[in-house]
């Protein structure tokens, strides 16, 4: 997953400005492993501050600071990485809060951090995968609307699903 | 009031049909259609339990389309003109029911027989004694008998052999073959006419009249259209029921399975010929009759996927899987195996080994 453009420039350092101004100083090969940001640098070449409208600088914030880590782990010795990354990326999802979690999620995908994106749904997903319906309505502050017995009708008929 | 952290409400749909469709357990997806209503939408819009039992199983890509029948019913209680996306909804809501059910069924179960019958082999050496169907477990009262099916002799030892059977549903999982070759003890050296490796293919005849007749000592190949073909796996030279146990399990349309024997390993001494015999083939998974049945529509293997209901749209659920046969059936079969070599040491087996009288002193051995 390496860009043929950082062999050259490998301690370059990139600018990126967030939606609210805040600007983050940060090496190319760091940077690079969201893949918005690698079609930039490859396409605009000498650029070195690039503006991105639609991320603030916290979730750019966070972003980056993962992308850090795992740029960092992947420069260590090969062996025991993906261990490290794994136990590093659920320090990193751990208490993350829905809002947190969503605009996180927004923010990895407009840049299209593949393997954040991935992990932050899986997160997501945890938080439904063998959960009672009350229990994932209380998770995402979701109320029902169903009609009087429509529930107790989808839960009679799949009764399975639901014991 | 807190407010609403929904995903469906803060996300794109493309991002929360990639959380969504990650959930692998059937019952938490249909749990979401209880949340609300628009998650409710969202899952039977979406087909998420089409779509997982796709991944599940890549064959129902075949599906042309998903119908229930109702048991004892007059085919007249569709169409009643309806607007077309009220219909357009209704048939995505029964997609989600028939889909759900069969991802349910197809993840929970104790595995079970699923052969049939035998129908033919490829090539038997001396019909009806070593005819394919020997190799079927009966469960009604065992004989002392010693059956196996054996193939012609060969002087190459590359040419193959298959062996057809009906499987007991026309649509089945399955999760696992085994196959027990088959030791000559009245021979000489005790040789195991096992093959090299085996593979199977699961398919559909071209035509139901066609396997009217079929002789079970000749190939009838031809007759089917095989719409999967599995590994191979390598056999052992080993007189023991030999497991094959499917990487994922296999989805089986059409009710036919046919096991192809690769190369021989075994030359039998007086005539110099390799043959292939097999004691027993076992077929586990779970029968999806009589809740669920496949229509084949053409040779592309096309077909519409049926969920049988009964007269109040209910359901048939499949019968609670009964947890006696497998293992009991082993022990009886060790337990007879024994008793044949007892015998043959004492002497009374005889030569015809095959033919052995079974009268006496099985009692305690029937079920």
């Amino acid at each position: 997953m390496s860009s043929s453009s950082t062999t050259t420039t490998t301690t370059r350092l990139l600018m990126l400005k967030a939606s609210d101004g805040v600007t983050f100083e940060v090496e190319e090969a760091v940077a690079t492993k969201l893949g918005a940001i690698n079609n930039m640098v490859e396409e605009e070449g000498s650029e070195d501050l690039i503006c991105l409208p639609n991320v603030n600088g916290k979730f750019l914030g966070m972003v980056l600071e993962w992308c850090k880590k795992h740029a960092n782990n992947n420069t260590n010795s090969d062996k025991g990485n993906d261990e490290v990354n794994k136990w590093w990326d659920k320090e990193f999802v751990m208490d993350l809060d829905q809002n947190t979690l969503y605009h996180l999620l927004m923010a990895a995908d407009y840049l299209s951090g593949t393997e954040l994106v991935d992990l932050l749904t899986e997160k997501v997903a945890s938080m439904i995968r063998g959960k009672k319906v009350e229990e994932i309505r209380e998770t995402f502050k979701i109320k029902s609307d169903f009609l009087p017995g429509q529930e107790e009708e989808i839960r009679k008929k799949n009764s399975w699903a639901f014991e | 009031m807190d407010a609403s952290m929904d995903l469906l409400v803060w996300l794109e749909p493309d991002m929360s049909l990639k959380i969504l469709t990650s959930l692998e357990d059937p019952a938490d997806i249909v749990r979401l259609v209880a949340v609300s209503r628009s998650w409710r939408h969202f899952v039977v819009a979406n087909g998420l339990c089409k779509q997982l039992c796709l991944k599940m199983f890549p064959e129902l890509s075949r599906v042309a389309h998903v119908i229930e029948v109702k048991q004892h019913a007059t085919e007249e209680d569709v169409e009643l003109g309806f607007s077309s996306n009220w219909m357009e909804w209704e048939s995505m809501v029964r997609d989600h029911r028939v889909y759900a059910f069969l991802a349910r069924c197809c993840t929970s179960f104790v595995a079970e027989n699923c052969i049939g019958e035998a129908i033919s082999a490829s090539s038997t050496d001396n019909y009806p004694r070593e005819s394919i169907s020997n190799t079927l477990e009966s469960t009604e009262r065992f004989s002392r008998r010693i059956s196996y099916w054996s193939s012609k002799g060969q002087h190459n030892c590359e040419v193959p052999e298959t062996l057809i059977y009906k499987l007991a549903s026309d649509f089945c999982v399955i999760t696992e073959i085994s196959i027990q070759p088959f030791q000559a003890y009245f021979q000489e050296g005790l040789p195991i006419y096992s093959a090299r490796g085996m593979r199977f293919r699961i398919g559909h005849p071209k035509s139901p009249l066609d396997l009217e007749n079929v002789p079970m000592e000749e190939p009838c190949d031809d007759k089917f259209i095989w719409t999967y073909t599995s590994q191979v796996f390598q056999m052992a030279q080993l007189n023991r029921l030999q497991k094959f146990e499917l990487p994922k399990p296999v989805l089986c349309i059409g009710g036919y399975l046919q096991i192809e024997l690769l190369g021989r390993v075994q030359r039998q001494e007086i005539d110099g010929l390799f043959y292939i015999c097999v004691s027993r083939v076992q077929v586990l998974g779970r029968l999806l009759a009589p809740a669920l049945g496949v229509d084949i529509l053409d040779s592309s293997g096309k077909f519409i996927l049926k969920q049988f209901l009964q007269a109040d749209n209910s359901p048939i659920n499949l019968p609670e899987n009964k947890p006696n046969s497998i293992n009991d059936i082993d022990l009886e079969r060790r337990v007879r195996t024994l008793q044949q070599i007892v015998d043959m040491f004492r002497g009374n087996g005889g030569v015809n080994a095959w033919d052995v009288d079974d009268a006496d002193s099985d009692e305690e051995l029937v079920f």
